[in-house]
C-alpha cells in the first residue's frame, strides 16, 4: 500500500510538473540615432516583422546517427536563427507528428493556430555509404507548395550550414552567411574559422609575428602582414594557402587590402618623405604606385570599395587627428567621409557598398561606429569594453570585431543594428576579416 | 478493519483509474543544458523533465523521472534523455561542445655565453609556445620568440614569463659579469657583426622618449640625438649600419600605431641625416603598441610604463671596429 501511495504522488507530480521555460535570448541594444536606426532596423528581421519559419526536428534514420542529428538540428537552428531572415516559431508549439519527409506534414497543422507558420523546414538524416547524408525540405505551408527538396552529404556542421544557405537564398534571394569563413590573429600566427567560431584552424605563421589579414571580397585570396624579415612587410597566399606574392620593402609597409578585380593595396614608408603613403600594386606586390602625398603624414588602413572597386576608404592625419578619408583608386578626388574630432581607425566597407564600418574615439577607448556613406548617419554599434578592427558579412548584415569587454581580446560579432553581440573565439583572438 | 479495507480499496480503485487515464499517453521528456559550449573541465548541468513516463534514462543509464546531473565532460557529448512507457518513447538532446583545455604555456630563455666580462655582451634567446605574451625583466614586453644583444654592467638574472590561455610559465637565464676578461681572447678581425661593438653602440646611442599622440622630438630627444650623431660620425663609426624601432604606448588603435611608430622611428632618422649621419646607413622599422606593457604614465625612465613604451630603439646592425680611433 505504502508504495502504490508514493507510485501516486510520484504520478502526480510528474503530471503537473510543469514544462520549463524557454530561455529567452538576450539582445544588447543601444541608445536610437533615429533615421538611420530605422533604415537599419528593417534589414534585421525580428519576429512579427516578416514571414514565419518553422524548423522542425529532422530525425534519424539510421541507427548510430541519434548524436549527429541532434547536433544537425542545433547548427541548423541557431544558422537560422542569427540569419534573422524571418521570424522562428518557437519548438515548443510544434504539432506532435513527427515530420521526416513530405508525406508527413500535414498543412493545417502549421499553417493554423497557434504556429502561424508561412514555411517548414523539415527533413531527416541518414547513413549512405559511411557518410551522413541530409534530406532537406522547404515547404510553404499556405500555398502548400514545395520550394526545396535537396541532399547535403558530408561533415555534419557543414551540411547544416548548407541547408541553413539554402533556406536562406530561397526566403531572401541573397547568399547566406553560415557556410562563410573568419580569418584572424591568434597570437603570433593567423587562423581560420567557420562563422560561427567552431572549426578552427592555424593558416599561417611566417616569422615571429603576423598581423592584420584582410580577405579579397572573393574570399580566394588573403593578404597580411608579416615580421619574418624584420621589417614588417605584405604578404599574400591563397585561401588553400599557397603563396602568392608579396611586399618586399626596406621600410614598414603595412595594412593590406584586396580589390573585387585582384589589385593589392598597402601603406608604407617606403617613399623617403618620412610618411606612410597608400600605394596600390599587383597581387604580388610588384608595379607599386604611389596614391598619396603627404610629407611627415601617416595615411594607413586602405580598403577598396568590394562593390565597386573604384574607391579607396583610409585613414589620414593630414589635417590633425587621424580621420575617415576617401579618394578614386587613382588616388584622385581625396576627402574626408568622417572628420568629426577624435580618432578613427580600420575602416571597413560594407560588401554592397553603403556603409563603412570603423574604430572611433579616443583616450583609449574605442568603439565600432557604422556610417551609411550617402547620408553620412552614424550609428554606434558597440558599447562595452574597448572594441576595434571591424569586418562585414558577405550579406552586408552582420559585423564581426575585437572587443576586450571580457578582460581580453576576442572576436566578436553582432547584426548591423547592434544587436545580437556573441563572442565567437575563447582563446583570444584580434583583427578579424569575414569572407564567403 | 472494515473501514480500512474499504479505504484501501479506494485508493487502489483511484490508482488503476489514473493509470488507465494516462496509461495511453505517450510520454513526454525535455532536456536541457546549462550552457552548450565549454572548455575542458569546466562544469554543465544537465536537466530535465519528463511526463507520462514509466522509466527516464539518460545516456542509457536510468535516472529519475525529473532531476538534474553536473557533468564535466572531456570531449563535445550529446546528452540524451529518453522516456519510455511500455513499447512508446520519447527522447530529448542536446549537445555541449567541448574545447580542448588551452595548453599550458612554454618558456625557454639562454644566453649565448652565460659569462662575460663588463663591456661585452651576449645575446639572449628565447622561445615560447602557447602564449599571449612574454615579458622578460629589463626588456619588458618582446615577441613571443626572439633575440637581443645585452650587455648588462653586471650579474643579472633575466626573469621571463609567458602568459597564454593555458596559463602561466616562468624560466630565467643568468648573466655573470667579471671585471677581468676569463681568458686572453686571440685578437682577429672577425667577419660579421662582433657582439662587442654593439654592447659600445648601445652604451653610446640611447633610446629617445615621446609625448602622447606625437612623433615630434622633444628638446631632450634632441639632445640625445646631438650626442648620438656626435660619436656616429667618429671615424671608424662611420661604417656602423643600425636600426630605429618606433614603438607606442597601447592606448592607441591596431593599424594606426603601426604610423605612429614609424613616424617616431622617421623623425629620429631625419634629424640623425641633418646632424651629418648618411641616412642610407638607418633601417627604419614600427612595432605599433606590439611591444607596450604600460598600465599607467609613469616616466620614460620607469618601465613598464606608457611614457617608457613610447620610445625609439636603437639596434646594432653591422660595421664599426671595436676599438675607437
Amino acid at each position: 500500500m505504502k508504495t502504490k501511495t508514493s507510485f501516486l504522488i510520484c504520478l502526480l507530480l510528474v503530471l503537473l510538473s510543469p514544462v520549463l521555460p524557454v530561455v529567452a535570448e538576450h539582445q544588447e541594444t543601444q541608445p536610437p540615432q533615429e533615421d538611420f536606426r530605422k533604415q537599419i532596423g528593417t534589414i534585421i528581421v525580428t519576429p512579427g516583422n516578416g514571414p514565419n519559419l518553422a524548423v522542425a526536428d529532422f530525425i534519424s534514420r539510421s541507427a548510430g546517427l541519434e548524436a549527429a542529428t541532434a547536433a544537425f538540428n542545433q547548427v541548423l537552428w541557431a544558422d537560422l536563427e542569427y540569419a534573422a531572415v524571418s521570424g522562428l516559431v518557437g519548438k515548443s508549439l510544434y504539432p506532435k507528428t513527427l515530420v521526416p519527409d513530405p508525406a508527413s506534414l500535414k498543412f493545417d497543422e502549421w499553417s493554423g493556430d497557434p504556429i502561424k507558420a508561412d514555411y517548414v523546414a523539415f527533413g531527416n538524416l541518414q547513413n549512405t555509404g559511411g557518410a551522413a547524408s541530409a534530406d532537406t525540405y522547404l515547404y510553404d505551408v499556405k500555398t502548400k507548395q514545395q520550394l526545396i527538396a535537396s541532399r547535403h552529404t558530408g561533415e555534419t556542421r557543414r551540411i547544416a550550414h548548407e541547408f541553413a544557405d539554402e533556406v536562406v537564398k530561397l526566403l531572401t534571394g541573397r547568399d547566406g552567411i553560415a557556410t562563410s569563413k573568419i580569418a584572424y590573429v591568434a597570437g603570433d600566427s593567423i587562423k581560420v574559422m567557420d562563422y560561427d567560431g567552431f572549426n578552427q584552424r592555424n593558416f599561417a605563421s611566417d616569422g615571429p609575428m603576423v598581423r592584420f589579414p584582410q580577405f579579397s571580397p572573393d574570399g580566394r585570396y588573403l593578404a597580411y602582414v608579416s615580421f619574418k624579415t624584420g621589417v614588417p612587410n605584405i604578404v599574400v597566399r591563397s585561401a588553400e594557402g599557397g603563396l602568392i606574392g608579396g611586399t618586399s620593402f626596406n621600410a614598414t609597409t603595412t595594412s593590406p587590402t584586396i580589390s573585387s578585380s585582384g589589385q593589392l593595396a598597402f601603406s608604407s614608408a617606403m617613399g623617403g618623405d618620412g610618411s606612410m603613403e597608400i600605394y596600390v600594386s599587383n597581387l604580388d606586390g610588384s608595379g607599386a604606385r604611389r596614391l598619396t602625398r603627404t610629407p611627415h603624414g601617416i595615411n594607413i588602413s586602405p580598403r577598396w570599395n568590394p562593390q565597386t572597386g573604384r574607391e579607396i576608404a583610409f585613414i589620414s592625419d593630414r589635417a590633425g587627428t587621424p580621420q575617415v578619408y576617401v579618394m578614386d583608386s587613382s588616388g584622385a578626388n581625396q576627402r574626408a567621409l568622417i572628420a568629426r574630432g577624435g580618432q578613427a581607425d580600420s575602416p571597413s566597407w560594407s560588401p554592397d557598398g553603403r556603409y563603412v564600418a570603423f574604430t572611433y574615439g579616443g583616450a583609449g577607448s574605442f568603439q565600432i561606429f557604422v556610417a551609411d556613406v550617402a547620408s553620412g548617419q552614424l550609428l554606434q554599434l558597440t558599447s562595452q569594453g574597448r572594441n576595434e578592427s571591424p569586418t562585414w558579412s558577405p550579406d552586408s548584415r552582420h559585423l564581426s570585431f575585437q572587443s576586450n569587454r571580457s578582460g581580453r581580446w576576442e572576436v566578436w560579432q553582432a547584426h548591423i543594428d547592434g544587436s545580437g553581440q556573441r563572442a565567437i573565439t575563447r582563446g583570444g583572438g584580434r583583427s578579424p576579416t569575414w569572407a564567403k | 478493519m472494515e473501514r480500512k479495507y474499504s479505504r484501501l480499496a479506494a485508493i487502489i480503485f483511484t490508482a488503476s483509474i489514473l493509470i488507465a487515464l494516462v496509461g495511453c499517453a505517450k510520454p513526454k521528456v525535455q532536456l536541457q543544458v546549462s550552457r552548450d559550449r565549454l572548455q575542458q573541465g569546466e562544469e554543465v548541468r544537465v536537466s530535465w523533465s519528463s511526463k507520462d513516463a514509466k522509466q527516464v534514462t539518460l545516456n542509457g543509464n536510468p535516472v529519475d523521472k525529473t532531476g538534474a546531473q553536473v557533468f564535466t565532460p572531456d570531449t563535445t557529448t550529446t546528452y540524451l534523455a529518453v522516456a519510455t512507457r511500455g513499447n512508446k518513447a520519447a527522447r530529448d538532446s542536446k549537445v555541449v561542445a567541448v574545447a580542448p583545455k588551452p595548453e599550458r604555456p612554454t618558456l625557454k630563455i639562454s644566453a649565448d655565453q652565460e659569462a662575460i666580462t663588463r663591456g661585452q655582451s651576449t645575446t639572449l634567446r628565447w622561445s615560447s609556445n602557447n602564449a599571449d605574451r612574454v615579458t622578460i625583466s629589463e626588456l619588458g614586453t618582446v615577441p613571443s620568440s626572439g633575440s637581443r644583444v645585452v650587455s648588462p654592467s653586471q650579474s643579472t638574472t633575466y626573469n621571463g614569463t609567458a602568459v597564454g590561455p593555458g596559463g602561466t610559465e616562468n624560466a630565467s637565464a643568468r648573466v655573470t659579469v667579471t671585471e677581468e676578461a676569463p681568458t686572453e681572447r686571440p685578437r682577429t678581425t672577425n667577419t660579421g657583426p662582433s657582439p662587442t661593438m654593439a654592447a659600445i653602440f648601445a652604451q653610446n646611442i640611447r633610446p629617445i622618449y615621446f609625448e602622447l599622440d606625437k612623433s615630434d622630438l622633444t628638446a631632450e630627444s634632441r639632445d640625445t640625438l646631438r650626442r648620438s650623431a656626435a660619436w656616429l660620425t667618429q671615424g671608424s663609426n662611420r661604417s656602423i649600419m643600425f636600426r630605429i624601432e618606433g614603438n607606442c604606448d597601447p592606448r592607441g588603435t591596431e593599424e594606426y600605431n603601426i604610423g605612429l611608430g614609424e613616424r617616431r622611428a622617421q623623425a629620429a632618422k631625419e634629424f640623425l641625416a641633418s646632424l651629418g649621419v648618411d641616412a642610407s646607413r638607418i633601417q627604419t622599422v614600427s612595432y605599433g603598441k606590439e611591444r607596450a606593457a604600460g598600465t599607467s604614465e609613469g616616466g620614460p625612465t620607469q618601465a613598464p610604463s606608457w611614457a617608457h613604451d613610447r620610445r625609439d630603439d636603437f639596434i646594432y646592425a653591422s660595421g664599426g671596429a671595436p676599438r675607437n680611433p
